[in-house]
């Protein structure tokens, strides 16, 4: 199994992976499987992905590829009965998989923030937004209720929620959709977490407030030196808001690389594929639409053979009984398969 | 090709010379809220839909786009008189609905369908699928019952399903299938106008071009037209002949696809296609567009004069007092805006230099 991506990353990247030596997160090996009563769930099935600081990550893949699972990883919350089989998860060099339950708390929140995906449900409807800064603040860095106030007042302020001092007390459900996910994203950086991970932070916003949201987070990303991983099925945001991505199918990823090879020059049939499904404000009235035939894979049984071969339009004997190998094509470009496309071929824009 | 769906020839008399299919005119839904007061205030009134006009021509698409609470669906149910208007005039084969009996009614239905956004909630799980596609067919008392059977094979077919379906169960679909039963049930009545509400934006990428591309060749095939009904700008506009641009309850732009996808003219309309992501990551980051600040006002006090002027970067005084009515700017292009024509040249949010490119 290839480490990934340990070379300097190629390509005109905005932001460089802040030069130190050890990524911030890394994902080494990762299998996480749910067993139900009938089946198993093999939702994660050998996952590696790293971040560095100052660097955000896009993990794209679509429903059922375990995007959310990886994020539930990292920060030790899968849901029952779901359990990590195997690999580490190595957080500054630490693997937090060995942590104590106490130890996870302070990561938890405190050094990994987490952004999750439904900005409604995901605030306590029954205290007001000063109890939520004041809960994890006290937690976090044993400040008073004073300081506390003070540092929630000055969040709310950085995410563009007017007259932070009034709404402040205010109960969640006085607040807009948009202004909730303000809310919550003001709640992930209060403790000034060196990893922020957020699950399709803008999935349950309207395209406008979706923009804003995202040109927050793009700022905050940068004059933090945060690391963030933007776990989304959107490969818009993708394009315009990530340095480097990863591209999961069936628990697995497909492909890893900058967003500018990566769109440029995908050379994972499956990539090829969902780049041309995305529908493009540039295509007219069309009566021809591209598509990727059958449906996502059932990951009940770990498949031998790559889990794209049954869908896939160049799949051949080996790809249906041999494991394809996450294998650099150039430096930092890692790709899943027996049989890439060609980088030089056009793909359709 | 005769297909499984032959247009049914008691059908209505599908035909361009009798005028649209669809008209709607001067559409007002409002809900009265009668709440304790504690959330709401008691006597309050939401204004979802104020004020819309179109029409739809036989075998043609317009597409409905808006963000949430623009009043698009409610719209769209009101055009089936699934909901009814509080005023305006919704005319299909230009007969009044307002005038029809309840019988009346139900066989007209018959000739518009819709499809629901939420794939799965649509269908009652405790119902196979066979049962769930020939309810329609029941409930119109088209098909003798023997026949049944076949009809719904067939339906399975036109949608690609296979026949083996008809035992099963909803849950044991994907949401994509899911959608698909959903459109086998829409048209098993053989209808004229379906109105497809957010019919993708549940679905991955992946399936969501499958649907898109079934929707397409099934309107070819049995000449079917849509009223489509989404908030992606990218997906209505691969699907429609004419767009209709909604913020809160009314039409602001109405054209045809081309030219309000080549020169969006109301500030709205250039701040929704300003705020889609760009999948090409070079050109997202040299992007001059500004994104559009604040949010929705409520729909239970728009603004007046003109809705977005509270958010708009043109907006000037007569913008807040006096409302815009839509007016043609150019070949069946109508926009409710006072300053339409400056909007174009001052391109507040960057949106035509990035069309353009």
């Amino acid at each position: 199994m290839s480490d990934q991506g340990q070379g300097p990353a190629v390509g005109v990247a905005t932001k460089g992976p802040g030069g130190s030596g050890t990524p911030l997160l890394e994902i080494r090996d990762l299998s996480v499987s749910f067993p139900l009563e009938r089946s198993t769930i093999h939702a994660l099935q050998g996952l590696s992905l790293h971040v560095r600081a100052g660097e955000r990550l896009g993990v794209v893949g679509e429903s059922g590829s375990g995007k959310s699972v990886t994020a539930q990883s990292v920060m030790r919350m899968v849901p029952s009965p779901g359990r990590v089989t195997s690999g580490q998860i190595l957080f500054e060099g630490h693997d937090i998989l060995g942590l104590s339950s106490a130890a996870m708390h302070d990561v938890r929140g405190g050094q990994i923030g987490m952004i999750p995906q439904n900005p409604l449900s995901s605030l306590n409807p029954v205290i007001t937004i000063e109890s939520h800064f004041l809960e994890v603040l006290s937690l976090h860095l044993g400040l008073s209720k004073a300081q506390g106030r003070q540092r929630a007042v000055e969040a709310l302020r950085s995410v563009g929620i007017p007259d932070p001092l009034t709404r402040i007390h205010e109960y969640p459900h006085r607040l807009s959709g948009g202004q909730r996910q303000r809310v919550i994203i003001a709640l992930a950086m209060a403790c000034q977490p060196r990893l922020l991970i957020a699950d399709e932070p803008t999935t349950a916003l309207d395209v406008t407030i979706q923009a804003q949201i995202l040109e927050l987070m793009d700022d905050l990303v940068a004059s933090s030196n945060l690391g963030a991983v933007l776990i989304t099925h959107n490969l818009g945001i993708v394009a315009g808001h990530c340095d480097r991505v990863v591209v999961m199918y069936a628990g697995r990823v497909m492909e890893t690389a900058t967003v500018f090879d990566l769109f440029d020059r995908p050379s994972h049939p499956y990539t090829v594929g969902l780049l041309r499904c995305v529908p493009r404000l540039t295509r007219t009235r069309s009566r021809v639409f591209e598509t990727i035939p059958g449906l996502p894979p059932q990951v009940t049984t770990i498949s031998t053979g790559c889990p794209f071969a049954p869908r896939c339009p160049r799949a051949a004997d080996r790809c249906r009984t041999e494991t394809p190998p996450l294998e650099p094509l150039a430096p930092a470009h890692l790709v899943a398969c027996w049989d890439p496309v060609d980088q030089g071929a056009a793909v359709a824009k | 090709m005769t297909g499984p769906v032959a247009q049914s020839t008691n059908g209505p008399q599908a035909g361009g010379d009798r005028g649209p299919l669809l008209e709607v005119h001067d559409l007002v839904v409002h809900y009265h809220i009668r709440g304790p007061g504690k959330v709401v205030r008691s006597h309050e009134t939401v204004h979802a839909v104020d004020g819309v006009s179109f029409s739809l021509g036989s075998h043609q698409t317009l597409g409905l786009v808006g963000e949430s609470g623009c009043g698009k669906s409610t719209t769209g149910r009101t055009v089936l008189y699934l909901e009814r208007p509080t005023s305006g005039t919704v005319r299909f084969e230009g007969r009044d609905l307002s005038s029809l009996r309840a019988g009346a009614l139900k066989d007209l239905r018959r000739h518009m369908q819709i499809v629901f956004q939420d794939p799965v909630g649509a269908l009652n799980p405790r119902h196979t699928v066979g049962q769930l596609i020939a309810e329609p067919l029941v409930l119109h008392n088209l098909v003798p019952r023997r026949q049944r059977r076949r009809r719904v094979e067939e339906l399975l077919e036109l949608v690609g399903l296979p026949a083996d379906a008809v035992y099963r169960f909803p849950h044991e679909f994907s949401g994509g299938q899911c959608q698909r039963i959903g459109i086998a049930r829409s048209l098993a009545v053989e209808p004229a106008l379906v109105v497809l509400d957010e019919p993708v934006s549940a679905l991955d990428v992946s399936v969501q071009a499958q649907i898109l591309a079934l929707l397409t060749d099934l309107q070819t095939r049995l000449g079917l037209s849509y009223l489509f009904i989404a908030h992606d700008l990218a997906v209505v506009g691969q699907m429609s002949d004419r767009v209709a641009v909604m913020y809160l309850g009314k039409i602001v732009e109405l054209a045809d696809r081309d030219p309000l996808y080549a020169r969006p003219h109301h500030p709205y309309t250039q701040a929704l296609f300003a705020a889609i992501p760009v999948p090409d990551p070079v050109a997202s980051r040299e992007k001059a567009r500004v994104v559009v600040a604040g949010e929705v006002p409520s729909s239970l006090a728009p603004p007046p004069g003109c809705r977005f002027h509270t958010r708009c970067p043109l907006a000037q005084e007569r913008c807040r007092s006096e409302e815009p009515l839509l007016r043609t700017v150019g070949d069946g292009h109508d926009v409710a805006c006072h300053f339409a024509e400056e909007a174009v040249r001052a391109d507040p949010f960057g949106t035509l230099v990035e069309l353009r490119a």
